[in-house]
């Protein structure tokens, strides 16, 4: 391993000259930490998952009837194919009408990882456009102001809403809404504000009714967004982390984390960030990104694990992909030794990992 | 050049940064990202160069024209004696950018139309005696597409063009440097970009001469 480039080499335009079949960045490979995948856990579009009727149909996965008598129900044997809503709501209505002999399969429609939670069975993508449940906690940046509402991007396939009651106003206690709040909402929020939000509800065509009506919520101030894939983000209790090195971190569900400097407890409005400070959240900012590419999931703990491991490095060197990959390792490392001292149960017939923080993780690493 | 949406407290959290000459990737305000250099990528071009500055990912294709003569006929009479002279032994390097990796919208539209009006009027002080097509593909965008695409074009130009030719005159390398305030930073990328008042460009040969310069933005370098 070459030692660390001093300042002078950090500085100055280096240009690395990559082979053609070389395989340049390289990124972590989960195998070579040993994390093995059962055979049956990661599914392709197609893959029979299970043809006991117990199980609930959940997202990513469909019912198809296979003729009765065909005895391997291969999916290329499936002859009437019936396409389901992944709802378990339709399930109830079809149950009456699906009173044939002919056995019947749940059949994978996606790309991803199986996931039983009692009876429900769904299909988890490694990589698709962040879907939104309620409850998450979400970074969006305004991208419009409408009559009575905000629309947010989120992330995700529609554009999010906001609307005007869902914010929390100043003095909003003490006062109805009147016509001067719908007037003056570039007050609250301008185009280009980053917000953070919770959930409130998904509509039926799959976007997302936000709302910030909590003190932590609201626009955020200093500070930068790194994106990444949503898949990444491990859902944990709180997503608003106070880092000890005085960075705030907010890890966004739908992929958006946003990095600042944790506002001090005086009355100044803003306090303008210190060199020291910016430092800081330019390092966790790399923390971040390095081990959203390395395909390691986000949550404080990693990140933190990430922040001690880089901490001796220049900040600028974090964007290398050499230094990138040997952090990201060390973090991924760590990480796995801390689960195995927690073993919990294998989970299901289907050969899952109890930890979805690794399956979750390397399987992004798949794409 | 590809300007982003972003919000008030983000924009001077940027210009700060740079005033503090702590960038948002930590870098120091006259250091450049890392580039990666593959080269011949594509069987059908003379030459090809692939550079990745950060996110910034551009592909060029160097090729040159097989039937030199048809072009030299279409030569304009119009000018002086000896730009005509010029004109009928050298061609100037023709650029074509595209940015249909990034999407179809107007946005990277108008990127490619700038990047490859910047990029020709920035190698005008190159001439070839056939015909040069330069290519450039964006892969991925994050800041500083001209100095990306030089190095590519460089490298592609290099291995493309006869010693004879290269010898006599030097091929550039475009340093792109952004104003922020009162602070000067290279290598931008995207965010800074969104917040510079005004860049220029100056193309540089082996020998340390200045070949090419361009200025563009509403503020004062």
């Amino acid at each position: 391993m070459q030692s660390a480039p001093d300042d002078e080499e950090l500085d100055s335009l280096s240009i690395r000259l990559v082979g053609l079949d070389e395989n340049y960045p390289v990124r972590l490979n989960w195998n070579d930490l040993g994390v093995q995948f059962s055979k049956q856990s990661i599914v392709v579009p197609g893959d029979r998952l299970t043809r006991s009727r117990e199980f609930i149909p959940g997202h990513g996965t469909l019912r198809r009837t296979v003729e009765a008598g065909s005895g391997n129900a291969s999916f290329a044997a499936g002859r009437r194919q019936k396409q389901n809503d992944d709802n378990a709501e339709d399930n109830d209505e079809d149950d009456e009408d699906e009173d044939e002999e002919g056995a019947w399969e749940l059949a994978a429609s996606v790309a991803g990882r199986q996931h039983v939670v009692n009876k429900l069975l769904c299909v988890l993508p490694g990589r698709s456009r962040y879907a939104g449940e309620i409850g998450d906690v979400v970074v969006g940046r305004v991208q419009e102001v409408a009559s009575r509402r905000w629309r947010i991007d989120a992330n995700a396939r529609l554009q999010a809403t906001l609307h005007l009651s869902g914010v929390l106003l100043p003095g909003e206690d003490l006062r109805r809404k009147s016509e001067e709040d719908e007037r003056a909402m570039r007050a609250v929020l301008a185009e280009g504000d980053l917000v953070s939000a919770e959930v409130q509800s998904v509509q039926a065509d799959g976007s997302l009714v936000l709302h910030t009506r909590n003190a932590r919520y609201g626009r955020l101030g200093q500070g930068t967004l790194v994106r990444v894939p949503p898949a990444l983000i491990k859902r944990s209790k709180t997503h608003f982390h106070s880092l000890p090195c005085g960075v705030t971190l907010v890890l966004g569900m739908n992929g958006y984390c946003w990095c600042g400097p944790t506002p001090g407890q005086s009355d100044v409005r803003e306090p303008l960030a210190s060199p020291a400070d910016r430092s800081e959240v330019a390092r966790v900012r790399a923390c971040v990104r390095l081990l959203a590419v390395n395909h390691v999931p986000l949550y404080d703990t990693s990140v933190m694990q990430a922040y001690e491991v880089a901490r001796e490095s220049p900040v600028a060197l974090l964007s290398r992909p050499d230094e990138q990959l040997r952090v990201a390792r060390l973090v991924a490392e760590q990480l796995l030794t801390a689960e195995v001292g927690e073993a919990q149960p294998g989970g299901g017939g289907f050969g899952l990992h109890s930890g979805d923080l690794i399956s979750g993780g390397a399987l992004s690493a798949v794409h | 050049l590809l300007a982003q949406l972003l919000s008030e407290p983000e924009r001077q959290y940027i210009f700060d940064s740079v005033q503090d000459a702590v960038r948002i990737d930590g870098r120091q305000c006259l250091a450049y990202r890392q580039a990666a250099l593959r080269l011949d990528l594509l069987c059908y071009a003379t030459a090809s160069a692939q550079v990745s500055l950060g996110e910034t990912d551009v592909l060029v294709s160097v090729r040159e024209e097989d039937n030199p003569g048809a072009t030299a006929q279409q030569q304009g009479s119009t000018g002086s004696v000896a730009v005509q002279q010029q004109q009928a032994v050298s061609h100037p390097v023709s650029v074509w950018v595209d940015c249909s990796c990034l999407g179809s919208g107007p946005e990277q539209q108008q990127l490619a139309d700038e990047a490859q009006a910047h990029l020709s009027s920035l190698y005008r002080c190159l001439r070839t005696p056939t015909p040069v097509f330069v290519d450039i593909l964006l892969l991925g965008y994050d800041g500083n597409l001209l100095d990306a695409a030089s190095i590519a074009a460089s490298a592609a130009l290099m291995r493309a063009l006869p010693a004879s030719l290269l010898s006599a005159q030097a091929l550039p390398l475009f340093a792109t440097v952004h104003r922020i305030g009162s602070q000067q930073i290279v290598d931008a990328n995207q965010l800074e970009e969104s917040c510079s008042m005004a860049r220029v460009t100056v193309g540089v040969d082996s020998n340390g001469r200045l070949v090419a310069c361009q200025t563009c933005g509403e503020g004062s370098l």
